[in-house]
Order: C-alpha cells, then structure tokens, then sequence
C-alpha cells in the first residue's frame, strides 16, 4: 500500500530529502500540497429538468437490453464540486428515451438512479437517445444531488448527433434548449467492427449551497 | 370583425356524446389574425388570446371588435386573467401586466427564467409564475416587488395555482411534487403528485379539493387543508398538460398529448365520484383554450384560420 501524502512527506523530512519552512509543519504541508492539486472547475451548466422525469428509478448501470435497437453506448465520468473535490455518494439520475424517441412513462426503461463510487465515478450503459418531434436533439437528462450542493439539473448532447452536422460548436444552438456548448460531449466509437459501441466522457460539476 | 353571440333559439348542437352531455356553440368570433392559443374569463365574458403575430387579442361581452394589446415582448408563452385583468408570461421569463379593457400596460416584471405558467390570484393582486430554472415564485402586482419564492427538491415548477379564494397556492414541480402554499408564502405541505411530474393543478368550486395532472397521465383528488390523497385514476400513458375543472365540482377535463409528438391528441373528462373516465368528442387541435361558467365548461374552438367560438359542455 503506498504511504498518504502526509506520512510521504513526513518521510522526506525525516531523510531530509525535503526540508520544511520553519512555519510549516508536515501535515499542514500535505494539506496545501493536496489542495493546490485539485483542479478549480466551473460547474456544468444547468438544462432544463422535463420532460417526463420519473421518481424511485432502479439502481441499474445497464439500462440496455442485449436486443434492444440502436447503437450501444457508454457514458462514464464523475461527480466533481467546482473546488475539484470528488463527490462520493453524490446520486446521478438518468433519463432519456430509448432509440425511436420513445420515453418509457408506465415503466422504468432507459431510466437509472446511480451512486458515485468511492472516486466520485459513475456510469451506464444504455443506446444512443432517438430524436422526437418537440425536441431538436438527442439529449440524456440528468439530475444530480450530493448534500451541501446545490441540485444539478442539466442535459448532454452528442457530437456525433446529424442536428450538428460535424460542428457543434456551430450548430449547438440549433436546439433552443441546449444552454452551452460545454453540454455537447465528444463521442469515441470503439469495439470490434462487429460490436461498435459509442462511449462518452461526461463530468458532473457541482456548487456548493 | 365581428362578435356574434348566439342566441339561445340558435344553439349549435354540436356534438352528442356519453351521459347526454353536448357541445353547445355560445358565440362565434371573427379574428383578425389566426388565434393559437385563448382563455375565457369572467364566466366567459372576456376572451384573451394569442395572436399568431404575438400580440394578445381581447374580446369582451358586448363588443364586436376585439382590443389588439401589443406588448414587444415576443409570443406571450403563457397567459392568465383575473377579472379584466390580464397577465402574459415569456420564453424571457418577462411577465407583462395589463389592463384588458383598456388595453394599458400596468406593470413589467421578470422572472428570470424560462415560462412554464403562470396564474393571477382571485384580485390580481398577486401573480405567482413557474419557470423552468425556479420554483414558483409570486410577485405583488401592485408594487412589482418578488415577495416569495417557494422550493424544490431539484428544478422548477410546472404551474402554478391559486384558490378560489387566493388563500392557497399550489405549484406542481419538476420533482414530482405538488406544493401547498399560505398567504405568506410558507409552505403548508408537499405532497407526491404521481411517479411523473405534474403538469397542471385545478380546485373545486369551494376550494375544499383539489386535481393534479401527470406526465404519465393520471389524475389525483387531495384535500386542501392536509394535501391528503382521496382518489386517483390510472395511468393513460398520455401527459396532460392542463386541467379544468367543471362548476360542478365533481368533473375535470383533462387536456392529453401524445407522448412522442407533444401534440393535443384527446379531452377527457374524470367523474371524480364515480372515477368514470371518457372522453370528449371533439377534435383536440381544435381546442385553443377553456374556462367556465357559474354551471358549464367551456371550451374555445378554433373553427377556421380566423375564426372561433366559445362553446360550452352541457
């Protein structure tokens, strides 16, 4: 197991391969050595939470079932607060519809609750959102709660969704409801040629109350 | 333009449907522009609608030509009345007081976010506004000041309304609650409205009850003093968007869209004593906007580009 910052550093100080301002003790270097490490970050930009959230989803990563149309797809990333602490615990709700731009209203499909792991990470597996009438873009919701944040509720786009036409960074504001570029993620397809599977990177940022 | 009230030897039966009730044509309304959306008020005596060009044309009893209020806003997202009192809600979030009959801006407030509904209180002394970035909040529409915001667990609110006698408030919120508000703003209870959000909330006559609309198309009774559950009905599947309720007290319509195409695609109408549920006869697109009367709903029509009636369901 490797040492924590702290012992680390105290075993520098002790061989004097790191030496200490006399106003500095160990262990309130570590901290100030840990804190300038994480990464200020701005909070994900708030959506707009409907339509057709649903309360009590299931506790599921895979939202997918093995026949179910549509290309595959991987969302992973974690739950971060704007000072670049994890959140761990901080609970992801997921809704979307399924490949035909169908939202499931009397059941659970293509909806999940998960909980960030000790890294603050979280994931799912489910398909590439189909697009339907009143919406321009396929878009998954989210609503993100960890105690002593404020509510996260926004919505993620796909680069690769034909409303861009390849340029997002263009063609974003062609959904009146896709508040900010940043909401547009990247998509990676991977897999065999036989089992291609979009897989995007999505990082949840909080404010603290 | 003409107004053409019909007379009572010249009600149009428009359609029959179950338990003998009908569409009745009260009047008929020639407009200048295509109307898209309406409400009728004071029993029906005034009209409010939605210009397709984005002003807000009033109709009032006894008078052809309707009032064109211009309010350089953009499309009015949401409208409410109270009286001759008329309150048009934004995509902005901008919210415009205006005196309907005499066409006069009275105030201009902003809500800051993006316009789910928005109701007047029973003396338009008050307007209390859902958006989709805040709960519900209520402005004095005599000073302009916010004087309450209420709360959610995550997100906005849905709509917004009060009681008959402006005693109570309930939003319906983006996390599946149905929220009760006092006078003063304080939060009376939070009741689950459904597994899906509410869309739109109605009380009785009396204001002893109370019906909420879901997202996935069911309808619940409360109690107003407690925010307890009496009756429910099952899922449709189809959200409802807006709820009115019948004089009577004992019937709701229920405005259904089709849950892919967001489009009005059935009226229903709850029995709430008996739980029957049936459905109106009448062409949903055609619907523009509803209210009442001391004994009828009423339902405004859209009949041609530029035409429409005020019909009643008897």
């Amino acid at each position: 197991m490797g040492l924590s910052r702290r012992d680390l550093l105290a075993k520098c100080v002790s061989l004097g391969v790191v030496s200490l301002a006399t106003n500095l003790s160990a262990t309130a270097a570590a901290e100030a050595w840990s804190q300038s490490e994480k990464k200020s970050r701005p909070s994900t930009p708030a959506a707009e939470t409907g339509p057709f959230y649903k309360r009590n989803a299931p506790n599921t990563a895979m939202m997918r079932a093995s026949n179910d149309p549509g290309l595959p797809l991987t969302v992973d990333g974690a739950v971060y607060s704007t000072r670049g602490e994890i959140l761990p615990g901080a609970k992801v709700e997921v809704w979307q519809t399924d490949h035909s731009g169908h939202y499931d209203l009397l059941g659970y499909r293509y909806r999940a609750l998960l909980l960030a792991d000790a890294k603050g990470r979280y994931g799912f597996s489910s398909v590439i959102p189909g697009h339907y009438p009143a919406r321009v873009c396929q878009h998954i919701h989210f609503a993100v709660t960890a105690e002593g944040y404020k509510p996260l509720v926004t919505q993620m786009y796909f680069g690769s969704d034909p409303v861009f036409e390849g340029d997002p960074d263009k063609n974003y504001i062609k959904d009146p409801l896709c508040t900010s570029r940043e909401l547009v993620r990247p998509v990676m397809l991977k897999g065999d040629p036989q089992a291609v599977i979009a897989a995007v990177n999505f990082e949840l940022v909080l404010e603290q109350l | 333009m003409r107004l053409r009230v019909a007379g009572l030897a010249t009600f149009l039966m428009l359609t029959v449907f179950a338990r003998g009730q009908a569409l009745h044509s009260e009047a008929k309304f020639d407009t200048p522009v295509a109307i898209d959306h309406a409400i009728a008020c004071d029993n029906g005596s005034r009209i409010f609608g939605i210009g397709k060009e984005e002003a807000i044309y009033a109709w009032t009893a006894g008078k052809s030509e309707p009032r064109k209020i211009s309010l350089a806003e953009g499309r009015p997202e949401a409208l409410a009345c109270a009286g001759r009192t008329v309150a048009a809600g934004f995509g902005n979030g901008k919210i415009v007081i205006v005196d309907g009959d005499k066409g006069e801006v009275k105030l201009r407030l902003d809500a800051k976010s993006s316009m789910w509904g928005l109701t007047l209180s029973p003396e338009a002394t008050f307007v209390a506004v859902a958006t989709t970035g805040s709960p519900t909040q209520v402005f004095d529409t005599r000073t302009g000041q916010r004087v309450s915001v209420g709360r959610t667990s995550f997100g906005g609110s849905t709509s917004a309304t009060f009681s008959p006698k402006g005693d109570l408030l309930l939003s319906t919120d983006d996390d599946t609650n149905v929220r009760a508000y006092g006078r003063n703003g304080k939060l009376l209870y939070s009741a689950e409205a459904g597994p899906l959000e509410p869309f739109a909330a109605a009380f009785t006559g009396d204001g002893q009850r109370f019906v909420v609309a879901t997202a996935d198309g069911a309808m619940s009774s409360y109690e107003s003093t407690s925010g307890k559950r009496l009756r429910a009905t099952h899922s449709t599947g189809n959200p409802i968007f807006a709820i009115q309720m019948f004089p009577d007290s004992q019937h709701v319509a229920a405005f259904e869209l089709d849950p892919f195409t967001l489009k009005p695609i059935a009226v229903g109408v709850w029995d709430m004593q008996s739980d029957h549920w049936q459905k109106l006869d009448v062409d949903p697109e055609t619907v523009i906007g509803c209210g009442a009367d001391g004994t009828h709903l009423l339902l405004v029509r859209r009949t041609g580009t530029n035409t429409f009636t005020l019909d009643s369901v008897r």
